[in-house]
């Protein structure tokens, strides 16, 4: 919980004994203040006061976690209190006289029995039937930790804005999907999901402005095809390493969005790339993973995809390089590998961000890229580390990039005085852009402004 | 608090509409005058009144009224903090900053006591502030969360009505609900 000023208050308010203009307000507004509890805390209130008793019964936003732990700790608090949860639950689904639900969250990081899982199950259909009449539920969120199917008619909701799936959730019955008002949809880590299961749940959201697909271990082999109109945002993130390839065929990427505006790729699975009709997009964040004696690409092949890969989204204002695995890349791939090199290909950049920013053989582009001499306004280098290389890249865009407003570097904080001094005598650097102001910063302190930026 | 007789007229504008301001709009320098119900008098930039949904529809029925607007269910106390919130509020109208606005509504809350907080809730939900009544739900529901049933009900202000063995037969019906509590 979030330290406040309350502590001493609260004190006070202990031997105060505060008016109760609370229980005066009407159901409706009590109900919607538990709404914003997790529907563990929301049910303890019927304990306040007889006015409190039956009020949970009517919250319309659930938010279930099981948070049970520490089996190996205490075997037997263990099996109590997963009971306990389960007939927390079986209580739940039968006493709540509100069948409408606007909001569902169900987190389950335990296991429990069919017999118990198949009747909450019920019970939640039941639930979006009611909720479908009066068409509202909004939104959609399970971790399941277990195999399970959710209900058919889950996936047939009118209002549905948001649908968060994680887990072992299957989709073998997943026939068809209907959700006219689905504005994002993240799948992640669900271990049962297939190219067919995307197709269908693409199809059947036609307004979607949303998609994050998250893939890790063997389940990131499955080649997937992103194909949607309406789409302007996709998050995608293939993690998949020390899991053994099967030789017989290549994983391969689709993106076909003409809408698209933000793209981030995180890939370390993909074998084959392909982005269609990528006129509408502005930010891209992308991390590319070769995977050398691992990949039925050879490193060549793949580099040159990725520079193709590039040359479709050459019309981003933003974009966003981490080539963590830049090291992987030798001889001359890695001048083909889509890095400051590759520039002149962005026509229209204006912010160009850089994680890890270590090139191995920087040598400047034959030519100024026409976006320094024209457009590039803010350039951010992360984690630099001070080696040869660097140094002249960045000496190279402050002298280049003529309209150049603002250069952020953000250091590792293990950086030696002397090489911290290093980066500082940068900023005597000729400058191209009189205008350009230069922030030198520890990552620390980065990564601290980022976090109340996202707050 | 001061009574009424001393203390006439709280002015809730208390910076003076800088040259740029006044001179964006004629109406910008607009009052409202707003009786509370423990019959303090407010007055309130136009704009920031209009936040009210309540108010805002009094004029709706009577554009041309210059009356007093009367808020029997709201007392000062709490109605000069839903001010200073609706004023920081009309400032995000302008330019919409998500970022900064959900920074100064956790410094709104942060600053309060929860005797506060809980004062503002039925004035928010009367002049029907939905932002603030969200606000508000959500810092209250971040400190009572994972406290005790006691320390709720202080919380609130809430007499418990139940005998000891209601109350212990609710505890047992919904065991998990009552577990993992932090310490008062």
């Amino acid at each position: 919980m979030e330290e406040t000023a309350s502590g001493d208050n609260c004190q006070n308010l202990c031997e105060k004994a505060n008016e109760d203009v609370i229980s005066e307000l009407h159901d409706d507004i009590l109900c919607y203040m538990l709404s914003f509890l997790p529907t563990k805390r929301a049910v303890a209130t019927s304990i306040l006061s007889t006015r409190w008793r039956n009020l949970w019964k009517s919250v319309t936003i659930l938010d279930i976690y099981d948070g049970i732990s520490g089996y190996y700790k205490n075997p037997s608090t263990y099996k109590e209190r997963k009971m306990n949860f389960v007939n927390f639950m079986d209580r739940l689904f039968i006493h709540r006289n509100n069948p409408s639900i606007l909001k569902f969250r169900l987190s389950l990081a335990q296991s429990y029995d069919f017999t118990c899982v198949n009747a909450w199950m019920s019970h939640l259909s039941r639930w979006i039937s009611s909720s479908a009449i009066m068409g509202n539920v909004e939104e959609l969120i399970f971790f399941i930790n277990f195999q399970v199917r959710l209900p058919e008619n889950l996936y047939c909701c009118q209002k549905l804005v948001t649908l968060k799936l994680h887990g072992h959730i299957r989709f073998d019955n997943l026939q068809s999907v209907c959700f006219p008002s689905l504005k994002a949809l993240h799948l992640e880590h669900l271990r049962m999901l297939n190219n067919i299961a995307i197709e269908v749940l693409l199809s059947g959201s036609p307004a979607l402005e949303e998609l994050e697909l998250h893939m890790e271990g063997r389940d990131s082999r499955r080649s997937v095809d992103v194909c949607s109109l309406s789409l302007k945002r996709l998050i995608i993130g293939f993690v998949c390493i020390f899991v053994p390839y099967d030789h017989s065929y290549r994983k391969k990427l689709t993106i076909d969005t003409p809408n698209l505006e933000f793209l981030k790729l995180v890939d370390f699975a993909s074998e084959e790339l392909s982005m269609q009709r990528a006129d509408s997009l502005l930010q891209a964040d992308l991390c590319f993973g070769y995977q050398t004696g691992v990949f039925n690409v050879g490193i060549e092949e793949y580099a040159n995809m990725v520079v193709q890969f590039y040359g479709q989204i050459s019309g981003v204002k933003t974009l966003s390089l981490s080539n963590c695995n830049i090291r992987n890349l030798i001889g001359a791939a890695v001048s083909k590998f889509p890095c400051f090199g590759n520039l002149p290909t962005f026509r229209n950049l204006i912010h160009l961000e850089e994680e890890d920013a270590y090139d191995w053989n920087w040598c400047a582009p034959h030519s100024v890229p026409q976006c320094l001499s024209s457009c590039l306004q803010v350039i951010e280098f992360n984690d630099f580390e001070a080696v040869s290389g660097e140094t002249e890249m960045v000496a190279y865009f402050l002298k280049n990039a003529l309209v150049l407003k603002k250069m952020t570097i953000t250091y590792l904080t293990d950086l030696k005085t002397s090489e911290v001094d290093v980066l500082k005598r940068l900023s005597t650097c000729p400058k191209g852009s009189d205008a350009c102001q230069i922030v030198i910063i520890p990552e620390h302190e980065h990564s601290r402004g980022q976090a109340t930026e996202t707050y | 608090m001061s009574s009424s007789a001393e203390n006439p007229t709280l002015t809730a504008e208390i910076t003076k509409p800088s040259t740029e301001i006044a001179t964006e709009t004629a109406q910008s320098a607009k009052k409202i005058t707003l009786k509370t119900s423990d019959d303090q008098i407010f007055e309130v930039e136009e704009s920031v009144a209009m936040e009210f949904a309540t108010v805002k529809s009094f004029f709706e029925d009577a554009p041309s009224s210059t009356d007093t607007v009367p808020l029997p269910n709201v007392p000062a106390k709490p109605f000069s903090q839903v001010i200073e919130f609706c004023k920081e509020q009309i400032k995000f109208k302008a330019n919409p900053d998500e970022t900064e606005k959900k920074r100064s509504n956790s410094e709104f809350v942060k600053e309060k006591t929860n005797e506060d907080l809980v004062e503002m809730i039925p004035v928010a939900n009367y002049l029907e502030i939905k932002d603030l009544l969200d606000v508000l739900n959500q810092a209250v529901a971040d400190r009572i969360q994972n406290r005790s049933v006691e320390y709720v009900r202080s919380f609130f202000g809430i007499d418990n009505d139940f005998t000891s063995e209601e109350e212990a037969l609710l505890r047992e019906e919904h065991a998990w609900a009552f577990e993992d509590v932090d310490e008062d």
